[in-house]
């Protein structure tokens, strides 16, 4: 069990994340969705801890989560100038055995002798997923992981989260894009004003649409036909 | 809006100034200076051409590197006017001058190459050269890949002329002074929380292996040079056997001077000011121990910053 308890994050005035206390079961694929500026990047920055929270405990079977135990992809890549994809490879150590770089690489087809700088949104992305599956970590941090991916890329990418939870593994997914969460998650948590608002799961994720969108519909219906 | 380049470049320079803070002053100082030395030699007419070939190979070697052009020409109203406009402004203060002395004919010169500029729209798309480097280099250095790459001809050159030159007095240290300070710009990007993180290492081991490293090849590189060049000249033995340990903690200063501002997946633009400043006063005798006592502080600063990133 992964337990958050009373965590805070505040930026200046701005209370981003709001004492937030939550348990995720282990081994499964959690969804975390919500509107801009609910906090998402915030909480998975929290969770890899890429920065301090103010308050508040982060545990792993009652045990205080340490970096180590967390891999975390991020939105937006960023890779050192005049680097290979080969080399920014070789900088992680393989800690996961099962891993085998030829056989992604026949669906991801990197031009892994080429710099980095020089290619896209998607590859870039793809060549940082591969660095975090390099490595054995019991906790996948996967923000925005869909995000510039070609449709065969999405359908590699859900296949991949759903082996790692076969693995046991434990994975936290954020995406603007709600389908792919469908079919990989097994809870999807709603984030609003830096709380979790409620869980859905699987069952309930039908009303995942009405929860994330029904204020902004009703609100924003009528304003939309007006100014149109 | 012919104007709107123009207009973010102002913006853009206006941050770049807040984040330089004082480091503004020398910039401004080194600017009019040269703005002088130019004047003067507009004056004198002899050199007037060079200046103006110099100002326009400078803006043209600019026009190829940047990468925004395909936005600019893409998005903004007369881009070639805007980036002329910007060529123009950018090398003002080195060649209006000309126009109050006998070499006023190179201004409407310059004008004209700095027309031509932007009919270049191509942009170079940056190759991999040397794609087994990280045989000899571990990726783990990759500051040194990713810096001998940017610079290998520069590298290259001044190493064979050190190493041709290594039985005269002096000019083999100071080409290898000269290769310092291309070493220290390696340290200038700071890498993602990832890369940082990468084998679990604690501030200070973090620190001690980076060191380690640098160290390893710098003493690869220089050692043989300083030895047939204290071979040839027994007189200049103290200076030589200084020479390493200065360099070494040069370069030493700049990791933790680094680390001590490190920032996620930022360029620190703004580092480069002060090392270059220690660099030049590391070739000043009574300024000799300025960089290790600026390493001593800096690797407590840097391991301070580290433990934000580093630490559970």
């Amino acid at each position: 069990m992964i337990s958050i308890k009373n965590l805070s994050v505040t930026f200046g005035e701005h209370v981003v994340l709001n004492n937030i206390s939550m348990n995720f079961l282990e081994g499964h694929v959690h969804g975390i969705v919500g509107l801009n500026g609910a906090g998402k990047t915030t909480f998975f920055n929290a969770l890899a801890k890429t920065l301090k929270a103010d308050e508040g405990l982060i545990e792993k079977d009652g045990i205080a989560l340490t970096i180590k135990d967390t891999a975390y992809l991020e939105t937006v890549n960023f890779f050192y100038s005049r680097i290979t994809g080969n080399e920014y490879l070789k900088i992680f150590k393989q800690t996961n055995a099962d891993f085998n770089l030829q056989t992604f690489q026949q669906y991801f087809k990197l031009p892994l002798d080429e710099l980095v700088e020089n290619y896209s949104t998607g590859m870039k992305k793809k060549l940082a997923l591969l660095a975090i599956l390099k490595q054995d970590k019991p906790i996948f941090i996967l923000d925005e992981p869909f995000n510039g991916l070609d449709l065969e890329t999405n359908k590699i990418l859900e296949l991949i989260i759903t082996t790692l939870k076969q693995k046991g593994k434990t994975v936290f997914i954020s995406s603007h894009i709600i389908e792919p969460l469908l079919t990989t998650c097994n809870e999807i948590h709603l984030l609003e004003n830096g709380r979790f608002i409620k869980s859905f799961e699987q069952a309930e994720f039908n009303k995942i649409d009405d929860a994330l969108f029904g204020k902004l519909k009703e609100e924003a219906t009528q304003i939309i036909s007006d100014a149109l | 809006m012919t104007a709107s380049l123009l207009y973010i470049r102002i913006k853009q320079l206006k941050r770049e100034i807040n984040g330089l803070s004082l480091y503004i002053i020398p910039i401004i100082a080194i600017a009019a200076y040269i703005a002088f030395v130019t004047f003067k030699e507009f004056q004198k007419g002899q050199n007037a051409f060079y200046i103006i070939i110099a100002l326009s190979v400078l803006c043209l070697s600019i026009h190829f590197s940047r990468k925004d052009k395909t936005f600019v020409f893409k998005h903004l109203d007369n881009p070639h006017i805007q980036i002329f406009l910007e060529y123009v402004l950018l090398t003002l203060p080195f060649s209006i001058t000309c126009m109050v002395t006998k070499s006023w004919y190179c201004y409407p010169i310059l004008l004209i190459a700095l027309f031509c500029i932007p009919l270049f729209k191509f942009e170079f798309k940056q190759r991999a050269s040397f794609k087994k480097l990280s045989h000899i280099i571990s990726a783990t250095n990759f500051e040194w890949i990713s810096g001998f790459r940017k610079q290998y001809i520069s590298i290259i050159c001044l190493y064979i002329l050190a190493i041709a030159f290594c039985w005269l007095k002096i000019l083999p240290l100071f080409l290898l002074w000269f290769l310092t300070i291309i070493i220290l710009s390696f340290y200038s990007e700071c890498e993602s929380i990832q890369v940082l993180r990468e084998g679990n290492k604690a501030p200070k081991h973090f620190l001690i292996a980076k060191l380690k490293a640098c160290i390893t090849y710098v003493l690869i590189l220089y050692t043989p040079i300083v030895i047939v060049n204290s071979f040839f000249n027994p007189d200049f033995l103290i200076i030589n056997l200084l020479f390493i340990p200065i360099q070494i903690s040069l370069l030493a200063f700049a990791i933790c001077f680094k680390y001590s501002s490190y920032t996620a997946n930022k360029i620190k633009i703004g580092n480069n000011l002060p090392l270059a400043i220690v660099s030049m006063g590391s070739a000043l005798p009574h300024f000799l121990p300025v960089p290790a006592i600026l390493f001593i502080v800096y690797f407590y600063k840097a391991k301070d910053n580290l433990k934000q990133y580093l630490d559970d």
